[in-house]
C-alpha cells in the first residue's frame, strides 16, 4: 500500500529522545508538520517536545492507517468500514491517561480527524455518569460552596434509563 | 524494551507537563475541554456544569452556543403516574425525571425550554425548565379564558423592557383573545391583562423576538404588548394553501413558515417574506432543514420548529425526522400508552437560562 517510490521520510523525535522515520505523506495529515516542511524547518529531525514516545507510536499507527489509499471504488466501501472499526479500537485504550495524551497530541500536531476522534471518545466515557462519577473519574475536586452544591444537586435530577 | 520505554515515560511526564497523570484533567487547556463539552448530549452537559467551579462556568459562558448545536429531544409525559417524565433523545438513550407541580396538571406546550404545565382546576400556570430547573408561576388565570382541550393553548414566555420583567403571553386556539401576566406580580389584584382580535386564532409564535398570530382567513398579525397591547395586521399577499387545511407555524432561525396539512401527512409550506409582503413558496431555503412536528399536528401541543440538522447528527435526512411522528406513534402503540397528547419535541436551542441571561441578552 505504502509503496509511492518518490515519498521522502521524515524523521520525528519524541520527547523522551526516540526517534521515528514516517513518510512525508503520511506525516502531512498533521498541519503542524506540514507547517514545518513548507517553512523548511524538516531537514534534521523534527523535535516534538509535547509528546512522548508512546503517544507518537500510536498517533503514527493512526496517521499510517488513515493515509492507506484504496484502489478503487468496490475497495474503498470495504476501506470506509475497516476504517471505522479501526477508529472504533482506537480509542479503546487501556489507561484514561493515554486518551488524554492523544486528546494533547492531536491538538499539538493539529490533526483534526483524530482530535475530533478523542474528544468524541472522552465525551463518551462521561456519557451517563452523574456529576460524582465524573469528578471520581477524572480526580477532580468539589470546590463548590454548600450554596451552590445545592444548586447543582437540583440541577442534576436525571435518571439515566 | 517497552518496560524501558514505560519507565523513561513516566519519568518524563513528571518533568513535562505532566501529560499522563489523570490529576491533569481538571487543568486541560480550556479549548481542548470546550471542545469535549460540545460533544457531550444535553443531560450530560448538565453532569459536566456540576463537577467543579472551572468546569461550571465553562458550561455556563458557552451556553447559548452548546443548545444552539443540539438536536431536539423527544419529552414524553407517563399517563399512569403524572410526576415522570424524561426525554429522549436520537440515540435513544432515555433520561428521566420527575416532573414538578405535575399532579392536577397537564403539559400544554413548551416555550424557551420550559415546559408549561396549565392547571384546570387550580387555574394557574407552571413554567419548569427541566434543564435548570427554574421555575415560574402564573396564577388565578381566569377560569372562563381556558378551555376544555388543553392542546388547543399557545403559551409563549418573553422578556419585557418596558415591565422589566418575563412575561407569559397565553392564548387557545379558536379563541379571539390573548392573555398576558407579568412574572412576580402576584400582588395585583389583576394579574392578567386581555386584549382581543376581531378574528379568530389559530396560532401564536415567537420570531426574532416579536410574536406572530395566525388568525382565520390567513391573517397574521404581529401582537404587541407595548406601549398599548394590540394585534398589528400585517398585509401579506397571495396566500396559496387551501382554505380547509389547517394551518400553523413554524420558524427557522431566520424564517418564519406556514404550514397547512393537506392531509396527516401532506403538508405544504409557505414562507412569509417580510420585504415584499408576500408568502412565498420558500423551495430554495426550505431544503436544508428538518421540520420537527408533534405527533398530533392540528392539536399541535408542541411549538413547531424547522432546524438546520447538524453535521454531528449521523446523516439523517429532513424526510427521516418528519416519519417521527408516525415512527412514534406506532412505538408508543406497541409500549401499550394510549395516550399521545402529552408527548412535545423539546428543543435545546430554545433552552434558556434566565439566571444567567443578561438584561440586555434576554431577547436576542
Amino acid at each position: 500500500m505504502s509503496s509511492s517510490s518518490s515519498s521522502k521520510m521524515i524523521e520525528l523525535r519524541s520527547s523522551d529522545g526516540e526517534t521515528f522515520h514516517v513518510e512525508e505523506t503520511v506525516v502531512l495529515q498533521s498541519e503542524t508538520i506540514k507547517q514545518m516542511i513548507d517553512d523548511d524547518c524538516a531537514n534534521a529531525a523534527i523535535p516534538l517536545p509535547n509528546v512522548t514516545s508512546m503517544t507518537l507510536a500510536k498517533v503514527i499507527e493512526y496517521i499510517k492507517k488513515h493515509a492507506e489509499k484504496p484502489k478503487d471504488d468496490d475497495d474503498k466501501k470495504v476501506a470506509e468500514e475497516d476504517l471505522k472499526k479501526f477508529d472504533a479500537e482506537f480509542v479503546k485504550v487501556d489507561q484514561e491517561s493515554m486518551l488524554f495524551d492523544l486528546v494533547r497530541a492531536a491538538n499539538y500536531l493539529n490533526i483534526k480527524s483524530l482530535l475530533d476522534l478523542t474528544c468524541q471518545a472522552v465525551a463518551d466515557s462521561i456519557k451517563d455518569l452523574s456529576v460524582e462519577e465524573v469528578r471520581k473519574k477524572f480526580n477532580i475536586q468539589n470546590d463548590f460552596t454548600p450554596e451552590e452544591e445545592a444548586k447543582v444537586r437540583k440541577e442534576n435530577a436525571w435518571a439515566f434509563d | 524494551m517497552a518496560k524501558t520505554r514505560s519507565i523513561t515515560r513516566q519519568q518524563k511526564t513528571l518533568k513535562t507537563s505532566e501529560d499522563g497523570g489523570s490529576t491533569s484533567w481538571s487543568d486541560l487547556c480550556l479549548d481542548l475541554l470546550v471542545t469535549v463539552m460540545m460533544r457531550l448530549g444535553l443531560v450530560d452537559f448538565v453532569s459536566f456544569g456540576g463537577v467543579c467551579k472551572r468546569w461550571r462556568s465553562i458550561a455556563h459562558s458557552k451556553w447559548k452556543t452548546f443548545m444552539g448545536s443540539k438536536l431536539p429531544m423527544c419529552m414524553f409525559f407517563s399517563p399512569f403516574n403524572r410526576t415522570d417524565s424524561w426525554l429522549e433523545d436520537f440515540e435513544g438513550r432515555r433520561f428521566k425525571t420527575k416532573r414538578r407541580h405535575g399532579t392536577h396538571r397537564t403539559c400544554v406546550g413548551t416555550t424557551r425550554g420550559y415546559y408549561i404545565l396549565f392547571g384546570s382546576r387550580t387555574s394557574d400556570f407552571w413554567l419548569v425548565n427541566p434543564i435548570t430547573r427554574h421555575e415560574f408561576h402564573f396564577t388565578d388565570f381566569p377560569s372562563h379564558k381556558s378551555t376544555d382541550c388543553p392542546g388547543y393553548f399557545r403559551g409563549i414566555l418573553i422578556y419585557s423592557h418596558s415591565m422589566s420583567g418575563w412575561v407569559f403571553v397565553v392564548s387557545h386556539k379558536f379563541s379571539n383573545i390573548i392573555s398576558f401576566s407579568l412574572a412576580g406580580s402576584k400582588q395585583s389584584s389583576w394579574p392578567w391583562n386581555h386584549i382581543s382580535s376581531s378574528l379568530p386564532i389559530l396560532d401564536m409564535h415567537l420570531f426574532n423576538g416579536k410574536i406572530y398570530s395566525l388568525h382565520i382567513h390567513a391573517r397574521l398579525c404581529e401582537v404587541k404588548l407595548e406601549p398599548e397591547p394590540t394585534f398589528v395586521p400585517l398585509q401579506i399577499k397571495n396566500f396559496a394553501i387551501p382554505a380547509i387545511c389547517p394551518i400553523e407555524f413554524v420558524s427557522s432561525v431566520k424564517n418564519l413558515y406556514v404550514v397547512g396539512w393537506v392531509t396527516k401527512s401532506i403538508y405544504k409550506v409557505l414562507e412569509v417574506n417580510f420585504d415584499t409582503k408576500e408568502w412565498e413558496d420558500p423551495e430554495k431555503t426550505i431544503g436544508q432543514y428538518a421540520f420537527y412536528f408533534s405527533l398530533m399536528c392540528t392539536s399541535s401541543a408542541a411549538a413547531a420548529t424547522a432546524i438546520k440538522p447538524n453535521t454531528c447528527a449521523s446523516g439523517r435526512t429532513r424526510s427521516k425526522i418528519i416519519c417521527n411522528r408516525i415512527v412514534d406513534q406506532r412505538r408508543i402503540k406497541e409500549s401499550g400508552l394510549r395516550t399521545i397528547n402529552n408527548d412535545v419535541w423539546y428543543f435545546p436551542q430554545d433552552c434558556l437560562n434566565v439566571k444567567l441571561a443578561s438584561e440586555g441578552e434576554k431577547e436576542d
